[in-house]
């Protein structure tokens, strides 16, 4: 060879060696898959990933991808072949990249999110063979020429594989994934990533160099970056090596800074990377003080201001750390620590002691310190683009500073400097590319998407600094033929919308008559201001606001787009919102009218009058008159006996109805078994002191004539009792059994057996007066908090609540009368709906002969569905935007339909009807019976029905303001018949759990069904644990049937199976069911 | 107009190194360690060109031993 090292002078070794290691650049292959591999041997019961739907365990992970792994080199994945994967952020997504990996694979990360156009381009571009992904996106690709792996379609066949480990056959130099960049030739460019990667600094120890990315094994980590994405690899790839946990952020909620904050919170976040953009929301977060855990922020993308630099150093104690990188160069090419004052506006960091970067000038020739040229990286960096020599050799160049023979260096583009203390300074680029909320975009690439329009003629895009949220990105074009009719600028965002993810979709479009040109006949961009008067509308005409919500929400929207006149009607996206916007305007919108609203509310309901029918149904129950406000009266007269709530009310009176039958009172109970030493005294204080917070549960009702009022006593009236003698089953049964005279008892009562002095059993009950599902987990957590305070002399660690039941009482008699406005509205809601209902579905289960007294099997049912078809069903809830207690009450009203030929399906369902904000927290009893009608036919498919009883549920609780007492004499005015609807089904959301003091051993325990089986007909109660839905059905009066109700059992499970499968074939084609519900079968069965 | 545009006078060659990846090098400038000239010189259009019909397989060579049978 007869190649020499050039540039040997000392003055240019000096300039080179000052920023760069003596040594080589220190490369190490990183196998992701083989370390995660080695965890799973580790920890097999660790937890790998959380997601909404699941978690799942490093074994269980192992497993499911080791069985990818064989089921994709069966059809030819192996070392260099391009393997796509696209899936949202979802389990699904890490199986695949780790079993991608175990194939021997590279991963080729597309985000199906992106139009399906591009996803094709993208497939072809990266060469990919096979594509691993769900059925419904494969579909809504055109032609390409990639092997589709469908994850669900192809589900059986991959779990029938071994789950042993596979050999990957991989070395250090193969291919490990492909990323995707902006191309200035409006195709994107796919970056090839080798497994060998620069290590992320372990030299220097000082501050400003402190090393990034420090992970342990017990560590989680929020996955929120998007798919396609470089953040993947610090956000997944980093826990699977280190052995941490996965927690997967659901699409849709990656901006909303509210959730994440929730997140980290929740989940205890050490280190979390965001673009400027995004740390400004979550700086604005209130609850960001309670993120104890967070220690390090990486912020990386665009520039930092000073100003948020000082805000996050006033609202964290987190270490704020500047990263910089490119997507060509895998791994940090230099990072700072920063401190309150060593932000310098232009600073990126100090170069990666393992990389190597110069400032060279346009003849390749390093630049002294201060002078600024063209930034490039050497190390190991990735091997160029796949299929494009040509742009590779361009930006792939020798390189002349390294000992390395044959090594190359990256040509960023990127202009800089190395400061006196060697930090890098970035002063710009010189071509178009632009950073786009942390995005690298091409301006080229959009111009040339837009020119793609028939009626375009040239195209220009330019990225305007408006010194907020970054650059706003705005196209500009002229028509081919002035004399044609122009197209209108919303149909040319929707062009661009189906050609380019939405951050590269230009904010605004405007149609310039004649582009400005420079004195050298160039077009002069800097001449091009950005347009107010020109922006995309709809078609139809702009509409003023009309509601003070409108009017306010047109406001923010105006404020937070930074544009003036947006009518009611005009689509946020085409308004060129996005999910920052979004973010804000849900944050504003939350503040001003102290209500719920998510960023995916404002995705799904995009104009200012749909927002604003949301906002005005979340607030109050129906749009108009506004109810009064549900303030504090309570406190104001304490001795007095202060007015009664309809459901206090029908509760005493039924309660004497059933005590005069010889019934003991509707009450839950409460069975803890305690070893260790408790300290009893601290536990009364603690009874005691949630007693004195919460009124409802020390209040007593007077009858005067026909009224019944309520009376708050004294804390002293109630007592713990404790016992020594009894056994705990005994103690138990008195409880169950026992008689509350709500005239003279509290609604509480407590006993404490001693067993001995390390043994004891507290049982608790509460009347229902009192009580709900959301009361009785808060009391839980309450009165453990307090006990763990009070055993160690702390005072009440809680706040006091706003509002008490009285409250909520005297705020119900203000309005709920025959006579207003809201309650006539209500009524004639109810009247409509259940005027005329249908029989009860439930009596085609009926027995022929009812039965005396049945035992425990046949009063109780179980349904439990497998993890992966309660993952099926909350997918397919999210697609359809319903509940999965919407999904699960269709497929019972299916199952009625399709074995009993219901085709107008009544059923009750008890919901919580603390849908205003003040009363979170408030106890008592707000759960509602509410009758749920929907009409269906075997000609709908399930979809269809699902979405008939979406809009049945979400109705029904919109107008939940009216109870069903006052339904029940809305029908009897009107002379309807009464309602009878006995059958009912209910999903009890999990709640959180009490932290019990970790000194004790505390058991909970059950006995028997949760509330009264023997005047239960027909209840179906489905229990959410977070990953799996179990159901049972309870069914007591003896008047079914119990092998029907088996059989009813099974086909709501072989309902939701094939449902789920074939959501859009009519029900008659999902028939039969596993089980024969008719008569004739039943007898034909009894009679062989 | 500008009369000369040195970037465009530049004279490139194509170069390649033990991998078989390939670039471009100003034509006057001594080879990097571990690359040597492919042999066509040109505009840097024309040696990117060039490299776009001969580079075909991107893999480094090492990889593709390593890869043969």
């Amino acid at each position: 060879m007869n190649a020499t090292r050039e540039n040997e002078s000392t003055e240019v070794r000096g300039l080179l060696n000052a920023w760069n290691p003596p040594t080589p650049a220190y490369g190490v292959p990183m196998f992701v898959h083989r370390e995660f591999a080695e965890w799973a041997r580790k920890q097999p019961d660790a937890i790998a990933i959380i997601s909404q739907e699941e978690t799942v365990s490093f074994a269980e992970l192992d497993v499911r991808s080791n069985q990818l792994a064989r089921y994709l080199q069966g059809l030819g994945a192996g070392p260099e072949i391009a393997v796509a994967l696209c899936f949202e952020r979802s389990v699904d997504f890490i199986v695949g990249l780790l079993g991608i990996a175990k194939s021997g694979g590279a991963s080729v990360l597309l985000d199906p999110s992106y139009p399906p156009h591009r996803l094709t381009t993208m497939l072809k571009e990266a060469g990919a063979r096979l594509l691993v992904t769900r059925e419904s996106t494969a579909r809504a690709l055109p032609l390409h020429e990639a092997v589709v792996i469908a994850v669900d379609r192809d589900r059986s066949a991959i779990a029938g594989q071994s789950d042993q480990p596979v050999s990957d056959g991989v070395d250090a130099g193969n291919l490990a994934c492909i990323f995707f960049t902006s191309g200035s030739t409006g195709i994107p460019k796919a970056v090839m990533w080798q497994y060998t990667r620069n290590v992320e600094a372990q030299v220097v120890q000082d501050k400003q160099r402190a090393r990034p990315f420090t992970a342990k094994a017990e560590d989680r980590h929020l996955f929120k970056a998007s798919v396609g994405f470089t953040l993947v690899s610090l956000e997944v790839q980093t826990p699977l090596r280190t052995g941490g946990t996965v927690v997967i952020i659901p699409p849709g909620q990656e901006q909303d800074p509210r959730f994440l904050v929730e997140q980290m919170r929740l989940h205890n976040i050490p280190s979390i990377a965001l673009v400027p953009t995004l740390l400004q929301l979550i700086l604005e977060e209130p609850q960001l003080v309670q993120c104890h855990s967070l220690k390090e922020i990486f912020t990386f993308g665009e520039k930092l201001s000073p100003r948020l630099c000082q805000e996050a150093f006033a609202r964290t104690n987190a270490q704020l750390t500047m990263v910089y990188g490119l997507t060509e160069a895998p791994s940090a090419t230099s990072w700072t620590a920063l401190d309150a004052l060593s932000l310098r506006p232009a600073a990126v960091g100090f170069v990666n002691p393992s990389r190597r970067v110069y400032v060279l000038d346009a003849d390749l020739q390093p630049l002294p310190q201060g002078e600024i040229g063209e930034i490039f990286v050497g190390g190991n960096i990735s091997r160029g683009y796949a299929g494009r020599p040509a742009f590779t050799a361009e930006r792939f160049l020798p390189d002349p500073f390294s000992p390395v023979p044959g090594a190359r260096m990256y040509r960023s583009g990127d202009h800089g400097r190395f400061a006196a203390d060697g930090m890098l300074e970035f002063v710009g680029r010189e071509d178009d590319q632009v950073k786009i909320r942390g995005f690298r975009v091409e301006i080229a690439e959009i111009e040339s998407a837009l020119a793609e329009h028939p009626q375009v003629r040239t195209a220009v895009v330019i990225a305007h600094d408006t010194g907020g949220d970054g650059p706003i990105l705005a196209a500009y074009y002229d028509v081919r033929d002035a004399t044609a009719p122009h197209p209108e600028e919303v149909e040319l965002v929707r062009h661009l919308r189906a050609r380019l993810p939405s951050f590269m979709v230009p904010a605004r479009v405007a149609r310039l008559e004649a582009f400005p040109l420079n004195r050298n006949g160039k077009l002069d961009r800097a001449a091009i201001s950005l347009p107010e008067s020109v922006v995309p509308r709809s078609a139809a005409p702009s509409v003023a606001p009309r509601s003070p919500v409108e009017i306010s929400l047109c406001q923010i929207w105006q404020e937070i787009l930074a544009r003036s006149l947006i009518g009611i009607h005009d689509d946020f996206f085409d308004l060129g919102g996005h999910s920052i916007h979004a973010a804000r305007i849900t944050a504003r919108a939350r503040r001003e009218f102290n209500i719920d609203v998510s960023v995916t509310e404002l995705f799904n309901h995009p104009t200012i009058a749909a927002l604003a029918t949301q906002i005005e149904r979340a607030g109050s129950s129906t749009s108009s008159p506004p109810l009064p406000p549900l303030i504090r009266t309570s406190s104001l007269h304490p001795d007095i006996p202060a007015i009664t709530s309809t459901m206090q009310r029908s509760a005493v009176k039924e309660n004497e109805r059933t005590i005069a039958q010889g019934h003991p009172s509707d009450t839950g109970m409460f069975h803890y078994n305690i070893k260790g030493n408790l300290d009893v005294s601290a536990l009364g204080q603690a009874l005691r002191e949630i007693l004195r917070r919460h009124h409802i549960l020390r209040t007593v009702y007077h009858k005067e004539g026909k009224q019944i009022l309520q009376i708050v006593q004294p804390v002293e009236s109630f007592q713990m009792e404790i016992i020594e003698t009894g056994t705990p089953i005994e103690i138990h049964r008195r409880h169950a059994s026992a008689y509350f005279d709500l005239l003279n008892d509290l609604p509480v009562r407590a006993t404490l057996l001693r067993r001995t002095e390390t043994e004891h059993n507290l049982i608790i009950s509460l009347h229902h007066i009192a009580f709900d599902h959301v009361t009785s987990s808060s009391f839980l957590r309450e009165l453990w908090t307090f006990y763990g305070a009070f055993a160690k002399g702390q005072p009440s660690p809680l706040p006091e609540p706003q509002l008490q039941y009285a409250d909520y009482a005297a705020w119900e008699a203000s309005w709920l009368r025959r006579g207003t406005e809201r309650y006539d509205t209500l009524a004639a809601y109810w009247l409509n709906q259940l005027g005329d209902a249908p029989p009860s579905p439930e009596g085609m289960l009926a027995a022929e002969v009812p039965i005396e007294h049945p035992s425990m099997e046949d009063c109780i049912f179980s349904i439990d569905l497998t993890a992966e078809t309660t993952s099926a069903l909350r997918r397919f809830a999210r697609e359809e935007k319903a509940t999965v207690f919407m999904v699960l009450l269709t497929a019972v009203e299916a199952v009625f339909q399709l074995d009993g030929g219901f085709d107008d399906i009544a059923l009750t369902t008890f919901v919580d009807s603390r849908t205003r904000p003040e009363l979170t927290g408030t106890f008592g009893c707000f759960v509602r019976g509410v009758t749920l009608r929907t009409r269906i036919n075997p000609n709908l498919s399930f979809s269809q029905i699902l979405q008939r009883t979406r809009t049945t549920c979400l109705d029904a609780f919109t107008h939940l303001d009216l109870p069903s007492d006052k339904i029940g004499d809305t029908l009897r005015r009107a002379n309807r018949p009464p309602l009878q609807i006995r059958a009912a089904a209910q999903i009890l959301e999990a709640t959180e759990a009490p932290h019990l003091p970790p000194y004790l051993e505390i058991e909970r325990i059950n006995f028997g069904p949760p509330f009264r089986l023997g005047t239960t007909d027909f209840f179906l109660q489905f229990t959410d644990d977070g990953t799996c839905l179990s159901g049972k059905l309870y069914s007591g009066t003896g008047r079914l049937c119990p092998r029907r109700l088996r059989k009813f059992t099974e086909a709501v499970t072989q309902m939701l199976k094939k449902a789920l499968r074939a959501p859009g074939e009519n029900l008659a084609a999902l028939a039969p069911l596993a089980a024969d519900l008719s008569c004739a079968g039943e007898k034909g069965t009894e009679g062989g | 107009m500008e009369s000369s545009e040195p970037e465009t006078q530049t004279l490139f060659k194509v170069v390649l190194n033990d991998e078989a990846q390939y670039s471009i090098w100003p034509a006057e400038r001594d080879n990097a360690l571990g690359w040597r000239d492919e042999g066509t010189r040109g505009t840097r259009e024309a040696c990117l060109e060039h490299i776009d019909r001969i580079w075909k397989d991107m893999r480094p060579l090492s990889v593709r031993r390593q890869m043969e049978p």
